[in-house]
């Protein structure tokens, strides 16, 4: 398969020496039989035009040594292209157009897919992803319920099919006396881009920042490494341990400016001196979707307000939710299996707590698992962007179509000459692929553009004491891809329609130019018609 | 198409050339003559079909191509078979005796 793409390449571009070499090939056996009929005693004038009427025609011999070595493929492509960009650059008004039209349907629909990505298809940026779960109790009317502390702990230390429990306690914002203003930043985000300022929610010294709390296992059972100092370890999430905090990278940033010597040095949250371990790396989530400013142990919740050591000891109330990482060879349903066992030993210990119903294990290996009741949503929203783009390219197919009109009297032109039917598909094909593409290029930017705005720039209107929205949108090759395909793919569709018709041509009339007959049949067009439904189809939707 | 004396099936002129080659690396003129010889004068493969039918062979990579001198000392576009080359001779010398063994059959009972 390699080979044979070297091969063509080949061909491709040392033509030169390859035609050279065809030559000398094909005259070699012609030469050779003419000396073995002057051997046979002809003369050499007779000899000379035997030979060549055995070999056949020449010409055409050489010919399907150039199609036999697939040369020819690449070559009918690359002037199709280059004949589409100098009929492109001829009308570029009409160009431009149909790529800007082109350009935001693509654009939305990487924007769409790339947040589809990221919530759903990204793993996590943690150790083993594929493996991560989450474990959630099913209380009464919720799936998703937190558990105890005391019962965290227990299933910590009797599960078997996970081979480590964190808790994620959630988070709460806490008050600090002693930092600089965090609203005293010049204005940026969607204020800077509108041109106008949101109103800061809060002002004053005493900033509340959000503070999620975590289990001293947690760091290490995500694999992440600090950016300074250290992160938490399990010694750290005790009642009687010194008071720490792990500041996220970017609060580290923002407020420090990075500066090391952060590490080792006193905060005072809820008036208790904490002692600064370590950072996080900037943007980094953990099983979150969204940033905090600081990371503190669950056993330091009462500390920092929120509840009490005894609510935090007691078996009644939801501490927060559990994540393991599954066993080699552990399957969800093992894992869920053996945890219910431990949930009934915890029933019948303490009958007095209703909290202890079964638990549930599903996979946490992306920010969100799509259930069969957000399906639908999902569905019908990639399905409102793939209809933007659809309008797009109708839009674009009918100018391509009105453009078709002028451009039958070359088509019939070319037919007449000999060209193929197939050929001049073919090359009306790759102007239109020539287009979307374009588009793709310019909608590529325009989607970042977007996702820049939506994601960044808005959530960094968001008061720092919300925690900031956090999701991965870097264009990556999976993106680049994906808006490729959809160029590609517009390029197809909406140059299909416009390209059959301009080959349904009648050659005289076409070679005459007669006009008037061109107005009828357009006129007549399906494709119109086909647009005002998809129009009238669009209005009615946007009307409800 | 290609033979001018007899007829030859579809497909057989590469099984032909494979087998040509199998004996020793040539050129295209005497790939023709040796078919021509060991036919006793049946089979004649006219040199506009043999040099295409060359061409998708060495792409496919059944065959490689490398410039040599001829015995009368000209520079001629030797052919010799590759290891694909030769497995593909293998498999397709068996197809088609049991082919043959097969039209055979069905001619001697019918």
């Amino acid at each position: 398969m390699f080979s044979d793409v070297v091969f063509r390449f080949r061909g491709l571009f040392r033509r030169k020496v390859i035609e050279s070499e065809l030559d000398e090939e094909l005259q070699f056996p012609v030469e050779r039989q003419v000396e073995k009929y002057v051997q046979d005693g002809m003369s050499r004038e007779q000899a000379t035009l035997r030979a060549r009427i055995d070999f056949g025609g020449l010409e055409l011999a050489k010919e399907e040594c150039r199609d036999a070595r697939g040369v020819r493929l690449f070559e009918a492509l690359l002037q199709h292209i280059r004949f589409g960009l100098r009929m492109l650059l001829k009308s570029p008004v009409f160009t431009a157009t149909a790529i800007l039209a082109l350009a935001l349907g693509i654009g939305v629909n990487t924007t769409v897919f790339t947040v589809f990505d990221a919530l759903v298809q990204r793993p996590r940026s943690v150790k083993d992803p594929d493996h991560l779960v989450g474990v959630y109790r099913k209380a009464q009317g919720q799936k998703r319920g937190a558990f105890s502390y005391p019962d965290y702990i227990y299933y910590r230390d009797h599960s078997q099919t996970l081979s480590d429990l964190a808790m994620f306690g959630g988070g709460t914002a806490v008050a600090t006396p002693d930092l600089p203003a965090v609203g005293s930043e010049p204005a940026s985000g969607v204020g800077a881009t509108f041109g106008f300022r949101l109103p800061q929610l809060l002002q004053g010294s005493a900033q509340p920042l959000m503070c999620f709390f975590v289990s001293g296992n947690y760091f290490q059972l995500l694999g992440a490494r600090p950016a300074a100092g250290r992160l938490f370890l399990p010694e750290d999430d005790q009642f009687d341990a010194s008071p720490v905090v792990v500041l996220s990278g970017n609060f580290w940033r923002s407020q420090f400016h990075a500066n090391p010597d952060v590490v080792g040095s006193r905060i005072h949250l809820n008036r208790v001196a904490f002692t600064i371990v370590g950072v996080t790396p900037a943007d980094y989530l953990g099983t979150g979707s969204s940033l905090p400013v600081l990371w503190a142990p669950i056993a330091a919740q009462p500390l920092l307000g929120d509840g009490t050591r005894e609510s935090l000891e007691s078996r009644d109330a939801g501490a927060g939710i559990v994540y393991g990482h599954l066993k080699e060879g552990v399957s969800l349903a093992d894992a869920e299996a053996e945890l219910n066992v431990l949930a009934a030993q915890l029933r019948a210990a303490y009958p007095e707590i209703e909290h202890n119903s079964d638990v549930w294990v599903a996979s946490e290996r992306a920010f969100a698992h799509i259930n069969s009741e957000a399906w639908p949503i999902v569905v019908a929203a990639m399905g409102a962007v793939a209809l933007l783009l659809l309008i797009a390219c109708a839009n674009v197919a009918s100018l391509l179509l009105a453009r078709s009109a002028a451009r039958r009297r070359e088509v019939g032109v070319r037919l007449s000459l000999g060209a193929s039917r197939g050929r001049l598909l073919q090359q009306l094909l790759v102007e239109s692929t020539l287009i979307a593409l374009s588009a793709g290029v310019v909608g590529l930017p325009l989607a970042s553009w977007t996702l820049h705005l939506l994601v960044v720039e808005i959530s960094s209107a968001i008061p720092s004491y919300w925690g900031a929205i956090a999701l991965q949108v870097a264009p990556d090759v999976r993106i680049l891809s994906y808006t490729v395909l959809v160029s590609l793919l517009t390029g197809v569709v909406l140059g299909l329609t416009p390209a059959l018709r301009t080959l349904r041509v009648d050659l005289s009339s076409a070679l005459k130019n007669n006009g008037s007959k061109l107005g009828q049949r357009l006129s007549k067009s399906q494709l119109r018609d086909l647009l005002i439904v998809l129009v009238h189809w669009r209005l009615c939707e946007s009307g409800r | 198409m290609g033979v001018q004396r007899m007829g030859l099936p579809q497909g057989t002129l590469d099984l032909l050339i494979l087998r040509t080659l199998a004996l020793e690396p040539q050129h295209g003129w005497a790939i023709s003559e040796r078919i021509q010889q060991i036919s006793s004068e049946v089979l004649r493969v006219q040199q506009g079909s043999l040099y295409p039918a060359l061409h998708r062979l060495e792409r496919r990579g059944s065959i490689k191509a490398r410039w040599g001198t001829s015995d009368n000392n000209r520079r001629a576009k030797y052919y010799e078979l590759t290891k694909s080359g030769r497995q593909q001779l293998e498999v397709e010398k068996d197809a088609w005796e049991k082919l043959t063994a097969a039209v055979a059959q069905v001619l001697g009972t019918a």
